[in-house]
């Protein structure tokens, strides 16, 4: 008996010591994701990745920068005071999606897309990679380029200096056109969430992605003969329908709705509130003794129903605000029961907002107006056109709203303001009017996408008229300030390059809450002249500069003098 | 030891020996005694009515009694042919028996390391659902953090510190033999570090399907020493649980059926002291608000003249009926606690054990209800276990158990639960509702369309009474868990064990918030299923020789072959269609999500095990593993790690015998333990599909422009792999002594333990410009010394019975991450809310330290002070704000017993370690704080003033800096750049240091003669309170403040808290009866 089950046991030992073999163990191959995909799946994750860290939601550069271009106003937020930090989330999170996602994506794509010849991707993810830095250059200084996303044989790259990166980017525009124009086996579809897969388009991006990054650097080098040369070629977006934006979706699961307009038209859950400055130029209102800026003109603007969204409507006191409201009509005191006024002049608007620079001053400023409160409207994010009759901002709006990038109005002014300064001979005025049409037909593109009402023909014609005839009024610096305020209303939902235009060139001239005649407005803070980094890479790069004082001179990036 | 038991190969018979053993407590027959005859291996077991027959030689001779548990006895037999014997109880614990890793049991004294074991009745006295909790200030070295008083909320369990970086850092646990899957699985996955944040609720970990009342005991296999023999897992310790059925033994009585019951209450265990002057509003005026800054109620102030309000909801859709109404403008003080209900417990419990001296069978069944404080929370669990053993008639010993638990859950929402705007939690508002809120008297519910209506604007926050409603968790898990082994004695020094276990569960856990609340306006609901079973075989040569009278082996060899699966499924839905199904087929959108994935692993180790003692006082152990592992490359997939440990017992080896010093135990030991990784993380992939892994701004995938095709994507990883991934190794130096004196009136446990946890497998941070955000990858070193004492003093042992006895734990240590990588400064870790706080590792200092915002110091310390407004400086950068690592933890159990009564009471002590609370913020800004009723007048900052975009202090004429003199009011200290809302992260840090009476028990044990002519062998009959009394000095006055509370449950974040669950206060009182 005793024998025979040493027997067994044996037998059942080997048997479990055979089942070790080498198989045994060879079972740590993924079975849930792939090493490697094709082309056609990175493309586009690196192309909606670069939008969404640059856009207008919580997430992107734009969002921020639309505060400090005087658009919005965020409630319970040091941004209104121009105060930002390295551990903010608009500073952190565009930096994240664009390094470790999108251009990680895209340097993958062209190292791929080389070894296979296939050109197209090449080409496109080149110009892509070139708008990203140009654009990161612009907000931060000085960021890692040529040591960036080359991981693991460098773990801790140097920050470039964005004077030495822009001319890098000029040369990969240049590669990328080249890459564009060669024939290939390989054809971009429907992948290419911009465009489609059409090389031209992407040609005629490169292009104006080089006029706009020359016409930014013209007072610190000479960009005469390049400009030239862009505009003589005129391979340049030309129309509206070439422009560089990313048309969104109206899927909820998943989501593929505008991230801005998931933000703001969530029942109650506007962030933003409209900027009074902002709104007071297109209304051609100076209720709080704001700076008369010269590229002031005596017209309102038709695009306001486009631009804001008033929830209660165009009616007042029966109508007013849920809670005490800051700039606004007026509302009914809780304590009183009687209706107090606060700003006449809003009577009948429906407006409701607060100010800026007036976090914990202001005592109105801090009550929930989630329900009454003027929201961002159709043309910047998506929302609706406000036909005055009011009703809540509930995920009621157009969700599909593209995300602008870089516009054919853009273009326009980019070229108005290259003649005006001299960089080149040519109309300014033509190209100032063609671009102030454009923006309106920007607006009236979307209003037609959507179903609402267009802007008629003789109220973009009063308009345009009444500019040109400021501006024709007006001397060249004059002049200039009006390209750039239009530039900087027709920008409305795309605010990285405003903020770069303002720091060029001083315009428009911002409001300053120390010069109003409101007491509960106080700015304790310089206009910051970039980004700060993202703290958390500071803390784990050895090779990263120390943190940045953003109002500090060191800060300012190359082209700005 | 007990598997030993010789059998008889007798040749020459000379004579016949017969006895009876019995207790010398009780008198009861001993079954199951070994009898030996001394310097020989012939001997007997006693049958059940403890009769024994041994044949012996024909002169002399001695017989060795032993049992475990009871003192070994040795008795000459001389002449006679009858022995019997009283055995008694061996209340020397270096004498004790312990179980100790893979199911070795040995002497407590030949042990070079400590052990604590914890019987299976303190951990069923306590009425305390959760096993872990009742260890809570009774073992040192173990630091026990429950997240809420959720019912079934998760705990959070170390033994000697944080030890590894970033992934797991709590014990294995091991249930008879095969360990067991303590998972915390939530609605963002079961990752160690990221989430808990946005998935809203009081999840459990898995060992809460255990089922406290089929525990035998637990032992706490605390360092490395101890544990090496566990393998990979091991390195934070382990607690090895046999549970009744797992080891069903020969029992005194032929069957014992234990009854147990308990029915309890639970309430909320502290309030805030509420003010109740000022209403809603700001700057002395009403307003429908959320802070209580607004107008006082008539007759609290001699100006205060509003008496009446118009109604919250006039004017929302829906709600025409309040249109022009108006309500009275007055207190509500009792509006919070109102909110509470209390909660009961129901516990049921049979246990039926029997046998005979062949076979045994134990069966276990219960449950357990268990009803929140909190409206609408829940735990319910059902046990089976039932579990035999036998012997056969041809010496082998077969047994085997099966375990079936059925547990669910249902949770709120509290926390930060996700939701793309406003607060759907339960505890949105609801610590610090507006004074003047008449929160029970109004509808929580939109007639039309069923949304959440409530004082403040219904897309804020929902209405606590319609967030418990109409939003949650649900959990529901069956736990499955059955063993077979088989022993057999080839030699009979040498035995043979194996012993194959299979331990699983399927877990269904869903997340919802119903339409039209705020969070989720169309509705949300995300499902996540786990199927994870883990199979775990041993096979076992156990040697027990004695070479000679000097000399004894105890030696082990053993194979053990591990794999662990896993399965998970989980996808969001949104837009529910019909109001109130909380199933994933309601929605009209539904995408799966990334926690979805398959996981296997497998693991295969042998090892070994030899204890050489001499002379019974001295005692070396060696042991070794080396293990193979499927998650390595190749090259590095076997590792091998070796342990030494040693134990004298001075007074023994030097004769020091004296009834002043009973025993004296020196033990010292090193050891180290291997550790491999998780599966899959050799490559770095692509994921299909994805885009919330990062950030979630940019759109969803697959992408469908309007009008357009749908495009599927695939988005590359964020972490960077290592090819050439190595095991981790954590190596301990531990020594100790054990003190026992005054006849054992006064016991002593000092153990110094020094652990280096080096090449740890874990995500270093990579700037993120390299492409990655983290690097998997070997690096960095954790150190953790520390100091655990236990003590047992009995001052009074009166000859009456009177027994008063004290028990005393204490724990210190000391961690400190020595070493990351070179250039890096810090690790984050964890999730937070974009610039909010968040953990992060520094070398130099303690396990995830919390990184927040701060204000401007001078060089002088001063805070500089904006001349603006009179408030403070935001500093650019985020500093440490707090150490969440408690200075030490004392635990001190008094107990007296007279007569059958046990009095008995847990106090213990937390020093140190801050929490970050957003609970004590909110409380302060929204101004409802009793001491907050003071608010007339104005306050001045301390500070000088400050340039707020240089931040250099202005100086005056002379170069003096310029003290602040901008007065604010005391509303606005609690807004803004100051203390309160929108204030700087380090305001809301406080030193947890607690003062607990964590349980007191008065229990009454019948006496035997008044059952005599009952069926009943033992009746006893409880009452105990949990969480009496708490007192935490460092929180604000009248704060009242638990901080026994986390957001991030059982992960590695720890001292965070965003409006969690408030911890629970009990009473249960416990019948237990054995027949």
């Amino acid at each position: 008996m005793k024998s025979k089950i040493n027997r067994i046991l044996i037998a059942f030992s080997l048997c479990t010591l055979l089942s070790c073999e080498k198989d045994f163990l060879d079972i740590n191959d993924d079975p849930n994701n792939p090493l490697d995909v094709p082309l056609q799946l990175m493309l586009p994750s690196a192309q909606l990745d670069m939008v969404g860290a640059l856009g207008t939601s919580a997430g992107g550069l734009s969002q921020i920068t639309m505060t400090y271009m005087h658009q919005t106003v965020q409630r319970s937020s040091g941004q209104n005071d121009y105060a930002i930090q390295g551990v903010d989330y608009g500073v952190t999170a565009p930096w994240l999606t664009l390094y470790t996602r999108s251009l990680a994506e895209i340097e993958t794509i062209i190292a791929k897309s080389e070894t296979m010849e296939a050109y197209p991707y090449l080409g496109i993810a080149q110009v892509m990679k070139a708008y990203a830095y140009s654009l990161m250059v612009d907000v931060w200084g000085d960021v890692p380029y040529t040591e960036a996303n080359r991981a693991p044989e460098i773990v801790l790259p140097v920050y470039d200096q964005g004077e030495e990166i822009y001319p890098k980017l000029f040369d990969l525009l240049n590669a990328g056109i080249e890459n564009l124009e060669k024939e290939s086996i390989f054809e971009v579809g429907q992948e290419d969430v911009f465009y489609g897969g059409d090389v031209e388009s992407w040609i005629r991006l490169a292009n104006s992605i080089k006029l706009k990054m020359y016409n930014q650097i013209r007072e610190v080098q000479d960009v005469s003969s390049e400009v030239e040369a862009l505009l003589n070629e005129g391979v340049l977006i030309s129309n509206g329908e070439e422009d560089f934006e990313l048309v969104y979706g109206t899927s909820v699961g998943p989501d593929n709705r505008n991230p801005g307009y998931v933000q703001e038209w969530t029942p109650g859950g506007a962030n933003y509130y409209i900027s009074p400055y902002f709104y007071e130029v297109m209304q051609d209102m100076n209720t709080f003794n704001h700076p008369d800026y010269g590229g002031k003109i005596d017209i309102e603007d038709p695009r306001v129903p486009y631009y804001f969204y008033n929830q209660i409507g165009t009616v007042s006191e029966a109508d007013s605000p849920e809670n005490p409201c800051s700039y606004c009509y007026g509302y009914i005191d809780p304590n009183t029961e009687s209706f107090v006024v606060k700003v006449p002049e809003l009577e009948g608007t429906g407006m409701v907002s607060i100010y800026p620079f007036s976090l914990d001053i202001d005592p109105t400023e801090g009550y929930a107006q989630g329900a009454s409160q003027t929201v961002l409207g159709l043309y910047p994010l998506g929302g609706k056109f406000d036909n005055g009759e009011g009703g809540a901002s509930s995920l009621n709006g157009n969700p599909q709203v593209q995300q602008r990038l870089l516009n054919y109005y853009a273009i326009k002014f980019i070229e108005a303001e290259l003649y005006l300064t001299g960089v080149v001979p040519g109309d300014h005025r033509l190209a100032f009017q063609e671009g102030i049409r454009a923006a309106f037909g920007k607006v009236n593109e979307i209003a037609n996408d959507v179903g609402a009402p267009l802007i008629e023909d003789e109220a973009i014609t009063a308009y345009e008229d009444a500019v040109l005839a400021a501006y024709d009024d007006a001397d060249d610096e004059e002049k200039l300030e009006h390209i750039i305020t239009q530039k900087w209303i027709a920008s409305f939902g795309w605010d990285v390059d405003a903020y770069t235009d303002y720091r060029r060139t001083g315009y428009p001239v911002l409001y300053d809450p120390n010069t109003d005649n409101l007491n509960f407005t106080v700015r304790t803070k310089e206009f910051p002249f970039s980004f700060p980094w993202p703290s958390n890479n500071l803390a784990v790069n050895g090779n990263a500069p120390s943190q940045k004082n953003v109002t500090a001179v060191e800060a300012k990036p190359f082209w700005m003098n | 030891m007990c598997l030993t038991i010789a059998w008889s190969e007798v040749s020459a018979q000379e004579r016949t020996v017969t006895g009876r053993v019995t207790s010398a407590d009780d008198g009861a027959a001993l079954p199951g005694v070994n009898v030996v005859i001394k310097g020989t291996a012939r001997g007997t077991v006693t049958d059940v009515s403890g009769n024994y027959s041994l044949e012996v030689p024909e002169a002399g001779g001695e017989l060795i009694f032993s049992f475990i548990g009871l003192l070994t006895q040795e008795v000459a037999i001389g002449q006679r042919t009858s022995v019997d014997v009283q055995m008694r109880s061996d209340v020397t614990q270096l004498g004790e028996v312990v179980v100790t890793a893979v199911g070795i049991e040995r002497q407590k004294k030949a042990l070079g390391y400590s052990v604590e074991t914890v019987s299976g009745d303190q951990v069923q006295q306590v009425s305390e659902p959760d096993p872990l909790r009742a260890l809570s200030g009774k073992v040192p070295g173990v630091n026990i953090i429950s997240s809420s008083g959720a019912p079934g909320s998760s705990t959070r369990i170390t033994i000697r510190g944080n030890s590894s970086l970033l992934n797991n850092n709590q014990p294995l646990f091991v249930v008879d033999g095969i360990p067991y899957n303590n998972d915390y699985v939530t609605t963002e996955g079961t990752n160690t570090n990221t989430g808990g944040l946005t998935s809203g609720g009081a999840f459990s970990s898995r060992i809460a399907d255990l089922d406290p009342n089929d525990i035998k005991s637990m032992t706490i296999l605390k360092g490395a020493n101890a544990a090496a023999l566990y393998g990979s897992r091991a390195a934070n310790g382990v607690i090895v649980i046999t549970t009744k059925s797992g080891s069903a033994s020969v029992s005194k009585k032929g069957l014992e059926v234990t009854y147990s019951g308990t029915f309890g209450i639970e309430k909320i265990a502290n309030l805030p002291d509420f003010q109740n002057v000022y209403g809603t509003g700001a700057n002395f005026a009403y307003a429908q608000a959320n802070g209580s800054w607004g107008a006082p109620f008539i007759g609290k102030r001699p100006y205060a003249n509003l008496d009446s309000i118009p109604h919250w909801y006039a004017g929302r859709p829906g709600m025409g009926e309040f249109d022009g109404k108006k309500v009275p403008y007055r207190a509500y003080p009792n509006n919070v606690k109102d909110f509470f209900e209390t909660g009961k417990i129901f516990e049921n419990s049979i246990s039926i054990s029997g046998g005979n001296e062949k076979s045994a069978m134990s069966l276990t069944l219960s449950q357990l209800k268990q009803n929140g404080f909190v409206p609408e929370t829940e735990f319910l669990r059902h046990n089976i276990s039932i579990g035999g053993k036998t012997n056969l008639a041809n010496g082998l010993i077969i047994g085997g158990n099966l375990a079936y638990t059925r547990s669910s859950q249902d949770g709120v929402l509290s926390g930060s639960p996700s939701g793309t705007q406003g607060d759907p939690s339960a505890f949105g508002r609801t610590l610090y509702f507006g004074r003047n809120w008449d929160v029970q008297g109004q509808p929580y519910q939109n007639p039309v369309d069923f949304g959440s209506e409530f004082m403040v604007g219904r897309d804020q926050v929902n209405n606590p009474y319609w967030s418990v409603e109409n939003s949650g968790i649900r959990s529901k898990v069956d736990r499955y868990v059955g063993s077979i082994n088989a022993a057999y004695d080839i030699r009979d020094w040498l035995n043979v064990t194996y012993r194959i276990g299979i331990n699983g569960y399927a877990q269904s856990t869903y997340e919802f918030q119903r339409p039209n609340g705020a969070g989720s306006p169309l509705g949300s609901i995300t499902i996540v299923d786990v199927f994870s079973d883990e199979i775990n075989s041993d096979l076992m040569a156990t040697i027990t020789k004695d070479i000679n009278e000097d000399f004894s082996v105890r030696a082990l060899a053993g194979w053990n072959v591990n794999q662990r699966t896993s399965r998970t499924r989980s996808a969001d839905g949104v837009g529910y269609v019909v109001f109130d199904i909380d199933d994933i087929t309601n929605v009209n959108d539904v995408t799966p999500n990334s926690n979805s994935a398959y996981t296997r692993r497998r693991l295969y180790g042998v090892y070994a095990d030899v204890n050489v003692g001499f002379r019974d006082w001295a005692f070396l152990t060696l042991t070794a593993r080396n293990d193979w592992t499927s998650t390595l490359p190749q090259k590095n997939r076997s590792f091998f790690y070796p342990a030494i440990n040693a134990s004298v017992i001075l007074n023994e080896a030097l004769d020091l015998n004296t009834d002043l010093i009973n025993s004296i135990k020196i033990r010292g030991g090193w050891a180290s333990v291997g550790n491999d990784t998780d599966p899959y993380l050799l490559s770095t992939v692509y994921v299909v599909n994805d885009y919330d892994a990062v950030t979630g701004n940019a759109s969803g995938r697959p992408f469908a422009p309007a009008g357009g095709p749908t495009i599927p994507t695939a988005g590359q990883s964020s972490v960077l792999t290592d090819p050439d991934l190595k095991p981790e190794i954590t190596t301990e130096i531990e020594t100790g002594v054990d003190i026992r004196a005054l006849q054992d009136r006064f016991g002593l446990s000092v153990t110094y333990y020094n652990k280096q946890s080096k090449d740890q497998i874990a995500q270093i941070s990579l700037p993120e410009e390299t492409g990655f955000q983290s690097q998997l990858t070997n690096f960095g070193t954790v150190s953790n010394k520390g100091i655990e004492i236990g003590m047992v003093v009995t001052p009074v042992k009166l000859s009456n019975g009177l027994t008063w006895t004290i028990i005393g734990s204490f724990t210190k240590n000391k961690n400190e991450i020595t070493e990351l990588r070179d250039g890096v400064d810090e690790i984050q870790f964890g999730s937070g809310f974009g610039g909010s706080v968040i953990s992060v590792h520094r070398p130099g200092q303690p396990y995830g330290q919390l990184l927040g915002t701060v204000n401007v110091r001078d060089d002088e310390g001063n805070f500089l002070i904006n001349p603006a407004n009179g408030q403070f400086i935001r500093a650019l950068d985020q500093e440490i704000i707090g150490d969440p690592n408690p200075d030490y933890i004392l635990g001190i159990t008094n107990s007296v017993s007279f007569k059958g009564f046990t009095i008995s009471a847990v106090w213990d002590l937390r020093k140190g370690g801050d929490l970050f609370s957003t609970t004590v913020n909110a409380i302060l800004g929204r101004g409802v704080l009793g001491y907050q009723a003071e608010r007339e007048g104005n306050a001045i900052l301390n500070g000088v003033y400050g340039n707020p975009d240089t931040f250099e202090p202005y100086l005056d004429e002379e170069g003096n800096k310029i003290p602040n003199q901008t007065m604010i009011e005391v509303n606005s200290l609690y807004f803004g750049e100051t203390f309160g809302t929108n204030a700087a992260d380090e305001w809301s840090v406080f030193d947890a240091t607690t003062y607990r009476l964590r349980e007191a028990s008065v229990s009454y044990r019948f006496p035997k003669h008044l059952l005599e002519r009952t069926p009943f062998g033992a009746i006893s009959i409880g009452v105990t309170g949990r969480n009496l009394w708490n007192y935490s000095p460092n929180f604000p006055k009248d704060m009242n403040y638990d901080p026994e509370t986390n957001q991030f449950g059982a992960r590695n974040v720890q001292g965070i808290e965003y409006s969690t669950t408030p911890s629970a206060r009990r009473f249960a009182v416990t019948v237990r009866a054995t027949f």
